[in-house]
């Protein structure tokens, strides 16, 4: 039935019988149920249509508040929030971010990232994205740029969020300069020598083990590392404080790094320590031409305290080589140089050998040896005769240690009076030394037919006086030899009673009270100050051989000499010069009036047997007065 | 169904085939959707061997394990199909299938569906070559490589209203959306209906689905209401912090969802099915009244007059997913298998 209802169609149809009966009550029952149905599920819809809206309404609410809540912690956190399209076009942004840019919010959104990021490779992040599903964030660090130009280290960290429509980034953004600075500083800090600004041992060694790996990879590039120690600064410390050593440090960094090339690395190890890493080092030959050069920058003289000061350094020299695999054995090594340097008579350079590794197992075996050597009665002591000038009369010896090594034979103090002194073994040296030379005084003057008191001068190490205890045992050597007046001279260099006056002003007071004569060993080579040759009661100045050897070439030299001698008699001490070798020096400070000398030329030192001979021997005279008058008269 | 005369009347009919069947919400023969009365169809196969298996559980705990065992016996070598007719008041479907998923390959698609009590959701009885009883759980196996089958499952409710988060629920019962009892929810929205609960309840099904992940969306339907505790229990799980959804039937859009799965149902080229067993829900009959008819009208228009129609509405559809084969429990859809033979 073409335009009837397919549903009336099959209510007509189920209210048919077999027989084609239509059961119209059972039809209208149909039709009844049917409209029943569709305004039921009509009611249903609208009820549920309704609520639907109040619950949206609800929602909507609640979600406004969120919104609004959302906003405000966006607006006030402290971090510059903005929101970018996938071209960094600006979408939103918070108070934080236009505050750093300081950008209005106006033109902020006619803005992109770039404007604001101009290192910032956004594309970067959006093909990072497009290829690997799993990054969700990105954080770097890169510079800013404000409205009025000026730049700032920002961190940037950005992540996508995924929403229906678009494709945003969420950035946010940190004003880190502060944070940067901050790190700067502890970095420079950590690597950086405070007093000179130069770089500190552990950037220095960071550098030197990334020499070590480029040398791994094959690297033909050649290096050659300085070790540059200044020569008696501790004196300087000692004898003008320590912001005076800190004032000479700074200048010596000024120097180094004049004398460095552009890609030398010049860094301050620590102490008077520094340290040169020379880059393009073509062979043995210009890494011996580049330690010259700082050899020569010391030429000139420091003025510190406005007083000028001639400084020099030892300079250990090496060339890297591959076969390194620590930072510190390369060090190490260099030191070694360096310490060669400085026995072979400082202000110079060594380059590294092989075998000075061997000479530092020998010392370090010398140490050991050392310790065992005083107990054994290895130590003995020479005697060196001290002789009146005018007259050439034997008046005393001076106390010289020297070391009979079962194995390497006589060795002299040079060579290991450093070790006693680096080890704490010079206080023990240095009581046998004294109670040996008390001892022998007495001998010396049982022999003297002369009438003489020969006298005994015995050298004090600063290194002994160090604490009331020391300066109490050596008294107390004194007082139980219960020698005569006169006959002991304690010899002490400028350094003892530099380091705290007033503690070995009362030592010195103490032996002198003791009928003990003091005298300045070494005088010239220090720092000569006058004011304590005033302050401490001192009976002889020792003026150091240097001078003594050098005053004949040297007219420098030799007015030096008679200056301090002239000095010396001015302020009531008598002089003794060291290391008279030669006649014409004897001449020369006979001629000075200097009291007495001390030399090869006389004598070298002896074993105690050898010295007696000599005594006898000398009764008289030391030497034949006529050469000296013919020598007198070419004078 | 009750009444053991039905079954032996079929027995004395049919001795020697295997009889299936259950109780339901509504009965598809043909075009036609009647109440009240017994629908049958005897399937004949010229290669296909069929086994039926049965397995009796005593409560809801025991679901996973009837799957199990069932697939346990179910297993063979020529196994092509099988199609399950279940109790649908004392099982959890979900649980059911995953124990048949664990013995059975994933590529033989199991259909069928949970039996139905009218609108009543009292007891439901299923019958595999036995008497109909509760709390059976029935698979008819099919072997043989001549058995063609496919299938199709879609609803076609539309969801409405806000987005619910699953704050609390327990296998298939569900207490609260958003931190409020469901119950209360469900009472609100049903109005005076809501005396009819639990069977009015499928006026509104819950789409369930993993916060985010929309595309795997499946339809819950409730079996039972709980007032004391004030909590639904589901034909299915819903896991708490999945998104929950309420849907609403438009009639234009069921039909053309039972017209999808037809679609899908529907044997390519020339190759017509002989038989389409259509598993359509309780909850479409419940809205659409009279108008459920045009679903099967729908179904039938899309398979064409070759391909006979039986089926039942249902407390729970068994089905594959068409995305990826795997079975699933669905609820508010319209659910068919169809089959015939190859002739080689």
């Amino acid at each position: 039935m073409p335009g009837i209802h397919k549903m009336l169609l099959r209510q007509i149809k189920k209210s048919t019988d077999l027989k084609k009966k239509l059961d119209k009550k059972k039809l209208y029952q149909l039709i009844s149920q049917a409209y029943e149905e569709a305004d039921k599920r009509y009611s249903l819809l609208h009820q549920a249509m309704d609520l639907m809206s109040d619950e949206m309404l609800e929602l909507n609410s609640s979600l406004r508040e969120e919104a609004l809540k959302t906003k405000a912690i966006f607006q006030s956190t402290k971090d510059g929030i903005l929101s970018v399209d996938s071209h960094g076009r600006i979408h939103s942004n918070n108070k934080a971010a236009r505050n750093i840019f300081e950008y209005q919010d106006s033109e902020l959104c006619t803005m992109s990232l770039e404007d604001l990021l101009p290192d910032f490779n956004f594309s970067l992040i959006k093909s990072r994205k497009k290829t690997c599903l799993e990054v969700s964030e990105f954080i770097t660090e890169t510079k800013g740029r404000r409205k009025g130009g000026e730049v700032f280290y920002a961190e940037v960290h950005i992540a996508p969020i995924s929403l229906a429509e678009e494709e945003l980034y969420v950035c946010n953004i940190r004003d880190i300069t502060a944070q940067k600075e901050y790190e700067k500083n502890l970095y420079n800090a950590a690597y950086y020598d405070k007093l000179t600004k130069l770089p500190n041992r552990a950037l220095f060694l960071d550098k030197i083990k990334e020499i070590i790996e480029q040398k791994k990879r094959n690297s033909t590039a050649k290096y050659a590392l300085l070790f540059i120690d200044l020569d008696k600064f501790k004196m300087i410390n000692d004898s003008l404080g320590h912001d005076a050593g800190d004032e000479l440090l700074r200048q010596v960094a000024c120097r180094l790094e004049k004398a460095a090339r552009k890609y030398d690395i010049v860094s301050r190890l620590g102490g008077d320590e520094f340290t040169v890493l020379i880059s393009n080092i073509l062979d043995e030959k210009t890494a011996k031409a580049a330690a010259q050069r700082f050899i020569n920058a010391f030429d000139e003289p420091f003025t510190i305290l406005n007083r000028e000061l001639f400084i020099t350094a030892s300079i250990g020299a090496h060339i890297i080589s591959k076969d390194y695999k620590l930072a510190e054995e390369i060090l190490r090594n260099s030191d070694l140089a360096m310490y060669k340097a400085k026995n072979s008579g400082r202000g110079r350079f060594e380059m590294f050998h092989e075998d000075q590794l061997t000479e530092v197992s020998a010392l370090l075996h010398m140490e050991n040896d050392l310790r065992k050597a005083i107990s054994k009665g290895e130590l003995v002591v020479f005697f060196q005769p001290i002789v009146e000038t005018q007259h050439a009369t034997i008046v005393g010896f001076e106390s010289l240690v020297r070391w009979e090594h079962p194995k390497h034979g006589l060795i002299l103090p040079d060579t290991f009076i450093h070790i006693a002194e680096e080890t704490g073994l010079i206080k023990e040296l240095g009581y046998y030394v004294l109670e040996e030379s008390c001892r022998k005084i007495k001998a010396f003057q049982k022999l003297d037919r002369m009438g003489k008191e020969i006298s005994l001068a015995v050298n004090i190490s600063p290194r002994q006086l160090t604490t009331q205890e020391e300066v109490d045992k050596i008294i107390n050597i004194i007082k139980e030899a219960n020698l005569p007046p006169r006959a002991l001279k304690l010899e002490c260099t400028e350094t003892a009673f530099m380091k705290d006056s007033k503690f070995i002003k009362k030592f010195f007071m103490q032996v002198k009270s003791l009928g003990v004569d003091l005298c300045i060993d070494d005088f010239g080579t220090g720092y000569s100050a006058l004011e304590y040759i005033h302050r401490f009661p001192f009976d002889i100045l020792k003026i150091d051989r240097t001078f003594i050897n050098s005053m004949r070439e040297n007219k420098k030299d030799l007015n030096l000499v008679t200056g301090i001698v002239a000095l010396a008699h001015n302020l009531g001490l008598k002089v003794v010069a060291e290391g008279v070798e030669h006649i014409e020096e004897l001449k020369l400070l006979r001629i000075m009036s200097v009291e007495y000398i001390q030399g090869y030329y006389f004598s070298r030192p002896l074993s105690f047997e050898a010295a007696c001979s000599f005594l006898i021997e000398n009764q008289i005279s030391v030497f034949n007065e006529n050469q000296i008058s013919v020598t007198k008269a070419i004078c | 169904m009750s009444d053991p005369r039905h079954y032996e009347i079929l027995r004395q009919h049919y001795p020697k085939a295997d009889i299936v069947g259950c109780s339901t919400g509504g009965e598809i023969i043909g075009e036609d959707v009647n109440d009240n009365t017994i629908v049958t169809t005897s399937i004949q196969f010229d290669h296909t061997q069929t086994k039926v298996f049965k397995v009796l559980i005593k409560d809801v705990n025991g679901s996973h394990g009837a799957g199990s065992k069932l697939g346990s016996l179910l297993q063979g070598d020529s196994l092509a199909g099988v199609m399950i007719l279940s109790d649908g008041t004392q099982v959890n479907g979900t649980d059911l299938i995953n124990g048949l998923k664990e013995t059975i390959s994933e590529s033989i698609p199991i259909t069928g569906g949970l039996a139905g009590d009218g609108d009543q959701f009292q007891s439901t009885l299923v019958a595999g070559n036995n008497l109909p009883e509760a709390g059976a759980v029935v698979a008819v196996g099919f072997y043989g490589d001549r058995l063609q089958i496919k299938y199709g499952s879609c609803g076609g409710w539309d969801t409405f209203g806000p987005q619910r988060l699953i704050t609390r629920s327990e296998g298939n019962i569900l207490y609260e959306l958003d931190g409020k009892p469901a119950l209360l929810l469900y009472k609100k929205y049903l109005g005076a209906e809501a005396e009819n609960l639990p069977g009015s309840g499928l006026l509104f099904p819950l789409t369930i689905y993993p916060e985010g992940s929309r595309d795997k969306a499946l339809v819950r339907t409730i079996l039972a209401v709980d007032e004391e505790n004030q909590s639904m229990t589901f034909a299915g799980d819903i896991p708490q912090g999945h998104i929950a959804q309420l849907m609403r039937g438009d009639i234009d859009n069921l039909i053309e969802g039972a017209s999808l799965a037809a679609t899908a149902a529907r044997f390519e080229g020339k190759n017509t099915a002989k038989l389409a067993v259509l598993v359509s829900c309780i909850g479409r009959k419940l809205l659409m009244g009279q108008r459920i008819a045009d679903e099967i009208e729908a179904v039938k228009e899309t398979l064409g007059d070759q391909t006979k129609t039986i089926g039942f509405y249902s407390y729970g559809e068994l089905c594959p997913k068409l995305s990826d084969g795997f079975c699933e429990l669905h609820n508010q859809t319209m659910t068919i298998t169809t089959l015939s033979e190859s002739e080689q």
